[in-house]
């Protein structure tokens, strides 16, 4: 079930109503508070279960062993029975993780070295690498004495698979969505204005960007061989603002789905083709899962504190390809990872030799921050290419398509990719220029709620009309 | 109220109002097009299409005659419960497309040609036909297990060709049918068949959701005007937005004369004319032939041939070409051009020296020399009409090397388009000896199975026809070809399965020729038409003595 289908609508609406209303008449606050964790639970098991039910087993297997191992974490009062009940809950998870998404992997490179032709036939859970994350740092964060452990076995089973966020993030971190669950929700505490927009503004990105670019980029990463250098550069183009507007755009809906419930979900992109380095593209791209890096991988290898510099860059390297393996079971996605970990640190030396030498007159700065957002596009688009490609044969003919300036057949740019392209574009500069920060870390809104009501209407007017025929699966589900 | 769900009230009355003012906007100017209705109707019929062997299917059901498989494979359970029951003798045939597909026919005349109903006709066989496109090893034998057990067939027929022979796949349509019984479903000649559509019975709450989304999916599409006709507007959109759909001009409009055949080497793409009828025989500068294109549309319209590999490479060509319009608006291209492949693997198109003037003009000839800063290993030659709408001819192409100053023939194939197509070229399968002993094996295991069924008469390997002659084959290691056959016939015999091998028993004539993709004008080496259906089918009554 996902969140741009009619199924979706029905389902929403009917868990809407029964929270606010069946639920919310409840006087009692402690058995209000009881009965909306378990509706908003089994909400959850069935909207897992509209994709393959038997997995719904999987998900309850580790709930039970993560819920336990936190408890027995707490409890104990040894270092080593600590210890041993966190890597109880580490393997677990990961050994999920391993056999459903890196089996085939792993047997496949063994393959390759040994000449064996071993395989598994297994099929990869959706979502898998989205809630083991979330299950692991919530006995992490106990480990470390940063959070107890909940004592509700239901809140926490909530907090692993709350529908909104269960299959493609954004990755929530228990000591941010557990105290949540704590209060009841208001209902006259909606802030109807942030979800509607979210939401909407998700849908325009999935549907009417995401799902009709794709068409100019797989046609190309399908048959490398049969573009030239301008139909390459379009592909590659169309593919970087499919990945960002269907990831965005699912990342977006799901913060409006909380919302209407009362729930706050971190924002998991923020503008981020605006980047004029590739730190700060981390910074704004898949914010969940780069501080879950950083939090869980990057720090505990000694993060940037450590006696020599070598070692700095090698945790940023670990941290960028093993971020890299998370998306995929591929080398392709190691050589992504390690391209952006290479840059990081490329980064990070060029930032601590020159760049804060530099000093510029108005428009030498502007050139300078001109040129620098080029350059980093440029890699950013490149390293697309591993992403997206299915051999390194392909990457390799795309790149050289691009690169080579082999002429294209192609002589005309097609309108709707310049009309697509466009809309991102100006997407970009009015979310930065007029999007104003809600409350106090509540997330983005336009400035003017009338010119907001009008842009609802148009994105409804362009979601029916511009909707791919086809419902294309997001992207990330497959992570 | 909050304040806050004041404006939210207020911004939900200005969404709905701008969404009814922009739809009824573009759908009023839509509607007022007068191609709106031609693009309505186009819609429907896709939409027709798309449900046509579901139709099909239920139509069939409601007849009693089912006795193949319109589907593909999609609703094969919903085809094993509602066969057509009869008594007597019946012959269940089961194998890949080549026993379903009739090529190059009206489809609603193909069904009666296919093989299996021609047995049926010419014999007092009742035949079903359980062949889907693709079908692997596998597959054949769980659609031939069920297919018996739901038919109670007196005889079972399966085809084989190496090629389906070679991958293991099952789809997920048949691997589900793999656990069900159909014994339970045969029914007497006069008892009624199930005519209710069977709907497909899914996990909780995967049923469920499949209903709800059919509920809503209806009442959207019937209570939304906008949405319901979005394919044709947004069809209309697209095409007005990039200018097409332009209307033919007067002096353009004229008959074209249809050849029986087409220009050896060069074919043409993105046009309203195809090869034979984009073969004008009427004008020409030289000779009586020449290359056509009718743009209606600002669509990418060209005539091309294949890579043409230099015996030795050269940086430097001659080339030039005639061509003459009428009616061509502003191109964006309206040339001759190569795609010229150098030595280091890298490309270049050129047209430079070699466009023509748009409008209306008699025979205008352009002729260039150009020398490139690498060598060049292949050219492939292009006549093009990019982006502009009108009709132009092309003739006497050409493209000469030239080495050490020295100007080289014209390499061009047919560059005065006088030759008819005489050969064409076709698709051939090769497998290495790890192929060629996988395919082997999975023979084997359907001879196992075809000999442990326990039908009235022994059952039937059959090897299908391909496209052969004394020099092409599909199959061109033909050593290892005729020793699969030996070795097959040999354990059939062992085994006790008939084997029939039509490998050679159809003509050139009798093959398709791939309209679509990168085989496009290639021989379609598997499939047959109408006249190959019936004498396979003759063949088969012969061998069998049916």
């Amino acid at each position: 079930m996902i969140f741009s289908t009619s199924l979706f609508l029905v389902f929403f609406t009917i868990v809407f109503a029964v929270y606010w209303f069946v639920l919310g008449s409840i006087k009692d606050e402690d058995t209000k508070l009881k009965a909306r964790i378990i509706f908003l639970l089994l909400a959850s098991y069935y909207f897992y279960m509209s994709w393959n039910p038997i997995f719904i087993l999987l998900i309850l297997f580790s709930t039970v062993v993560d819920y336990i191992a936190g408890k027995k974490i707490h409890q104990s009062s040894s270092k080593k029975q600590k210890r041993l009940f966190l890597i109880i809950s580490l393997v677990t998870n990961l050994g999920f993780l391993a056999y459903f998404k890196y089996v085939n992997f792993f047997l496949g490179t063994v393959n390759d070295v040994a000449g064996t032709n071993f395989f598994v036939d297994v099929i990869l859970p959706v979502g898998i690498s989205f809630y083991t994350f979330q299950s692991m740092c919530y006995t992490i964060d106990i480990y470390y004495g940063k959070m107890k452990p909940s004592k509700d076995f239901f809140e926490f089973s909530l907090y692993v698979t709350f529908f909104p966020q269960l299959v493609a993030g954004p990755i929530v971190r228990a000591i941010d969505f557990i105290p949540q669950l704590k209060v009841n929700q208001r209902f006259k505490d909606i802030n109807f204005q942030l979800a509607a927009n979210y939401f909407l503004l998700g849908l325009v990105k999935k549907v009417v960007i995401a799902d009709n670019i794709a068409k100019f980029s797989d046609p190309l990463f399908a048959n490398p061989d049969q573009y030239g250098t301008l139909s390459s550069w379009i592909g590659v183009m169309s593919y970087s603002i499919q990945i960002y507007c269907d990831f965005s755009g699912y990342s977006d809906m799901a913060i409006g789905v909380a919302a209407l419930l009362g729930f706050r979900l971190m924002e998991n992109f923020n503008m981020p083709y605006n980047a004029t380095n590739i730190t700060v593209f981390w910074r704004k791209w898949h914010i969940s899962l780069s501080t879950w890096l950083r939090d869980y991988l990057f720090i505990p290898l000694g993060g940037s504190r450590v006696s020599k510099k070598i070692f700095y860059y090698r945790n940023l390297m670990l941290t960028m390809l093993l971020g890299g393996l998370w998306h995929g079971a591929s080398w392709n996605f190691v050589v992504w990872g390690g391209l952006h970990g290479a840059a990081l640190i490329i980064h990070k030396l060029y930032k601590t030799k020159y760049s804060d030498n530099f000093k510029f007159s108005k428009f030498g700065t502007s050139l300078y921050t001109v040129s620098a957002w080029v350059l980093t596009m440029i890699f950013v688009m490149v390293t697309w290419v591993f992403f997206r490609a299915q051999t390194f044969g392909d990457a390799a003919q795309v790149l050289q398509n691009m690169f080579t300036f082999q002429e294209s057949i192609n002589y005309r740019i097609p309108i709707a990719f310049i009309a697509l392209f466009g809309i991102t574009v100006i997407g970009h500069f009015f979310g930065t220029k007029y999007y104003k920060e809600v409350e106090e870390n509540q997330g983005h809104m336009f400035s003017n709620p009338y010119l907001q009501g009008a842009l609802f209407g148009l994105a409804i007017f362009l979601v029916l009309l511009f909707g791919s025929d086809d419902n294309q699966a997001f992207i990330y589900f497959q992570f | 109220m909050k304040k806050e769900h004041r404006i939210f009230l207020i911004q939900t009355v200005i969404a709905v109002a701008l969404f009814i003012g922009l739809s009824f906007t573009i759908k009023s100017i839509f509607m007022s097009d007068p191609k709106a209705q031609s693009y309505l109707e186009f819609n429907e019929g896709i939409k027709k299409m798309a449900s046509s062997t579901t139709i099909l299917t239920d139509s069939l059901i409601a007849q009693n005659d089912l006795t193949f498989d319109p589907t593909s494979g999609k609703l094969m359970d919903k085809v094993l419960k509602n066969l057509k029951q009869t008594e007597g003798n019946k012959l269940l045939i089961v194998g890949s497309s080549q026993m379903r597909v009739v090529q190059g026919e009206d489809i609603q005349d193909a069904y009666q040609n296919l093989v299996s109903r021609k047995i049926a006709a010419l014999t007092n066989y009742n035949t079903y036909n359980l062949s889907i496109g693709g079908m692997k090893t596998p597959e054949k034998l769980i659609i031939a297990k069920k297919g018996i057990e739901a038919t109670q067939a007196t005889r079972l027929l399966i085809s084989v060709t190496p090629w389906d022979c070679l991958a293991d796949d099952v789809r997920p349509s048949i691997k589900k049918i793999e656990s069900k019984n159909y014994q339970s479903k045969v029914k007497k000649l006069t008892e009624k068949v199930d005519e209710t559509p069977t709907v497909e019975s899914k996990p909780f709450p995967l049923n469920i959701n499949d209903n709800i989304t059919a509920v809503v999916d209806e009442a959207v599409t019937e209570n939304i005007d906008i949405y319901n006709k979005r394919a044709a507007i947004k069809r209309w959109l697209n095409a007005e937005i990039i200018g097409t759909l332009l209307e033919i001009k007067e002096g353009v409009k004229k008959e074209t004369i249809v050849n029986s055949s087409s220009p050896q080497y060069w074919r043409t793409l993105n046009q309203k004319l195809d090869n034979k009828s984009g073969w004008d025989q009427s004008i020409a500068k030289t000779g009586s032939k020449s290359l056509k294109i009718t743009n209606e549309n600002a669509t990418s319209a060209k005539w091309l041939g294949d890579n043409i590999i230099l015996e030795k490479p050269t940086d430097t060509f001659e080339f030039e070409g005639w061509s003459k319009a009428e009616g061509v608006s502003k191109a964006k291209l309206y040339c001759i051009d190569f795609q010229v492949i150098f030595e280091d693997g890298t490309s270049k198109w050129h047209y430079k020296g070699l466009t023509f003037k748009k409008g209306t003009h008699d025979w205008e000839k352009v002729k260039t020399r150009v020398r490139f800063d690498k060598k060049v290993k292949a050219i492939k030659p292009h006549v093009l009409l990019y982006g502009a709408f009108g009709t132009v001819w092309f003739d006497d192409l050409v493209a000469k090397p030239v080495y050490d100053d020295k100007v080289g023939e014209n390499i061009l194939p047919n560059p005065s388009f006088e030759e008819e197509l005489k050969e064409r070229p076709h698709v051939s399968y090769t497998y290495n000896d790890a192929e060629w002993k996988r395919i082997q094996e999975n023979m084997f295991s359907v001879i196992d199975f075809l000999s442990t069924q326990k039908t009235a008469q022994p059952n039937v390997l059959l090897f299908t026809p391909f496209w052969h002659d004394k020099e092409k084959t599909a199959y061109p290691q033909k050593k290892k070809y005729n020793a699969l056959v030996a070795t097959i016939q040999q354990y059939c015999k062992e085994k006790n399965v008939v084997f029939v091998n039509a490998s050679y028993i159809l003509t050139k004539d009798n093959f398709g020729i791939y309209t679509k993709g990168s085989v496009r004008d290639k021989i379609d080496v598997l499939h047959f038409n109408a006249d190959a259906h019936e004498k396979l089918a003759k063949y088969i009554i012969k061998e069998l003595n049916l």
